[in-house]
């Protein structure tokens, strides 16, 4: 008895709850089809006249393209750096016990917990003459992210069993022909976990952009969002639809692989 | 077979490499310059043993940034998980539009800290949303200056991450609970447990990892609070709702670069050792299945 009145109880209270959660998006989507006038009175959700030449406004601007592009090249590169330099090294502190292996791996074990120090990481920028650019923004997002896709993949490899490399060896494979025909292809639920993480945390991250390119030329989609408001502090309708623009690529990445994504960050969290 | 030959140490020079100059490094390059002068104004510079520190001691504003930022770290830990685990409880048992629930309480983990923070300056405006919503259902006292009034602005920020990151705790609830084999708790209820005691007495303990995951990465994250902050408030009014990584990015502006280091240093100090004191209680917690 309990359980059948129970069920739609349960049920109703989740989609109140799912309600106002959504609200700040709902907020954002049915702004961005509003004129200026009717976004800035922030008194009412449903646009009475649905104006649909916001997106079109947004994406004229000069700079939106650019900041793409920036965007652009700053994920690609990192996300592929980061999945090639983890698969060779976790290659072999997953399967070589030595000591200098086991220091190695602990090493990378402690980024995860321990908090990049922005001032000296700056200082080290400038030294190598990195500062304010896009190399030296990607390998710093690259040491960043190595941590988590050593620990990940090391992990997955260990999972593997090591007959196959043995039997491998014993048809005469070197090291290269192993790992590349051998492992690498085994390791692709892994890379997909990883390069969607990385993806949604490089696309939308600010800090780093903030402290490590002062050109805004070079800035990310997100980061010309300050720019963009200070433009048009009186159209939040243009300023809903460019959150929206931002926001799209990642959320629509997520739509469609919620499955793979949700599986990744489970597998990922809790096996470790 | 020959591991040596067949696993070389050279496979991780590429990694390290990256590694012990952009992350390493500039972590030990730290430990020392927390103890100097290092400034933009002077080219030589000088040890000057815990000055740094005592300067942070003595300054009423820093050390609000240090309270702030473990007020955030335990008031988002804690929002994030009850939550997250009360919803993972829900979607967890024999309701429909599961995936629907789902992504919806995701959603806001993928969204930029930018967007987040532009939709709540709006919600939160003195005319937004939440203010007309709590007049208009009979709560007038309620309303709030969300972001401007200094003794409730630290825990707005801390609500709207909660709001943001509840979806991914939620997640590794749900792995956790999924884990558990259903005849368990069949057993409880032919036992006569009630579903708290089959929750507090079978699923809880059995899920200890999943709780220590997530204790501990919210944690972690907390502490490491930048970009809610920077979006919502810049830290202010005043120093109301500056946090440890906001005053070294403002050191760093004000080229006093030895004191954000130290900034920095401390918030080192808080995560590791928070860490390790969290993971060897958990580590005794754990049960395997």
């Amino acid at each position: 008895m309990r359980k059948r009145i129970g069920k739609p109880l349960l049920e109703l209270a989740l989609a109140v709850a799912a309600f106002f959660y959504f609200f700040p998006v709902l907020m954002m989507i049915l702004g961005s089809f509003k004129s200026s006038m009717e976004a800035s009175a922030f008194d009412r959700l449903w646009p009475e006249v649905w104006e649909f030449g916001n997106f079109r406004q947004v994406l004229s601007g000069e700079r939106i393209l650019q900041s793409l592009r920036n965007s652009v090249i700053i994920s690609s590169f990192s996300i592929a750096l980061t999945l090639v330099l983890a698969a060779v090294a976790s290659f072999v502190t997953a399967r070589r016990q030595s000591r200098f292996v086991s220091g190695v791996y602990f090493l990378f074990i402690a980024g995860l917990v321990a908090p990049l120090m922005y001032i000296p990481t700056i200082k080290t920028l400038q030294f190598l003459s990195l500062m304010n650019t896009f190399t030296g923004l990607i390998l710093v997002v690259v040491a960043t992210n190595l941590p988590f896709a050593v620990f990940l993949f090391t992990g997955f490899i260990k999972g593997i069993p090591r007959e196959l490399d043995e039997s491998a060896f014993v048809d005469g494979f070197g090291t290269m022909r192993i790992f590349w025909s051998i492992i690498l292809p085994l390791l692709a639920p892994v890379i997909a976990t990883q390069s969607i993480l990385m993806l949604v945390g490089v696309w939308n991250d600010l800090s780093m952009p903030l402290f490590f390119l002062n050109d805004s030329g070079k800035w990310t989609l997100p980061m010309l969002v300050y720019n963009f408001i200070s433009q048009y502090v009186r159209n939040w309708n243009l300023v809903y639809a460019f959150l929206i623009l931002v926001s799209l690529p990642v959320v629509a990445l997520f739509i469609a692989g919620q499955k793979h994504f949700v599986s990744g960050l489970m597998s990922g969290a809790v096996k470790g | 077979m020959n591991a040596r030959r067949l696993y070389p140490h050279f496979f991780l020079y590429p990694a390290l490499l990256i590694y012990l100059a952009l992350f390493i490094f500039p972590t030990l390059f730290s430990f020392i310059y927390s103890f100097t002068d290092w400034n933009a104004y002077r080219d030589t510079i000088r040890f000057t043993g815990l000055d740094n520190f005592v300067k942070i001691a003595k300054n009423a504003d820093l050390m609000l940034s240090i309270g702030n930022t473990v007020l955030f770290a335990v008031v988002t830990s804690i929002g994030k998980n009850v939550l997250g685990m009360l919803l993972a409880v829900a979607l967890c048992s024999r309701i429909g539009f599961k995936r629907l629930f789902r992504t919806v309480f995701f959603l806001p983990t993928v969204l930029s800290f930018i967007v987040v923070g532009v939709l709540f300056t709006a919600l939160l405006h003195p005319d937004g949303f939440l203010n007309q919503f709590l007049g208009f259902i009979g709560l007038e006292g309620l309303r709030q200056e969300w972001l401007v009034d200094r003794s409730v602005v630290m825990y707005t920020v801390s609500f709207v991450d909660v709001w943001k990151g509840t979806g991914f705790h939620m997640i590794i609830f749900m792995a956790g609970l999924l884990a558990i084999p259903r005849d368990y708790g069949e057993a409880a209820q032919i036992d006569g447990a009630n579903p708290l005691q089959e929750f507090f007495r079978i699923k809880l303990p059995l899920m200890m990892q999943a709780v220590s995951v997530n204790v501990v990465l919210s944690l972690i994250a907390g502490f490491k609070v930048f970009e809610q902050v920077f979006v919502l408030t810049n830290g202010g009014p005043g120093y109301a709702s500056s946090v440890l990584n906001s005053i070294a990015f403002q050191m760093f502006g004000d080229g006093r670069w030895g004191l954000g280091t130290a900034m920095n240093l401390i918030l080192f100090l808080l995560i590791t050792s928070f860490s390790i004191l969290l993971l060897t209680y958990f580590k005794r917690k754990e049960v395997d299945i």
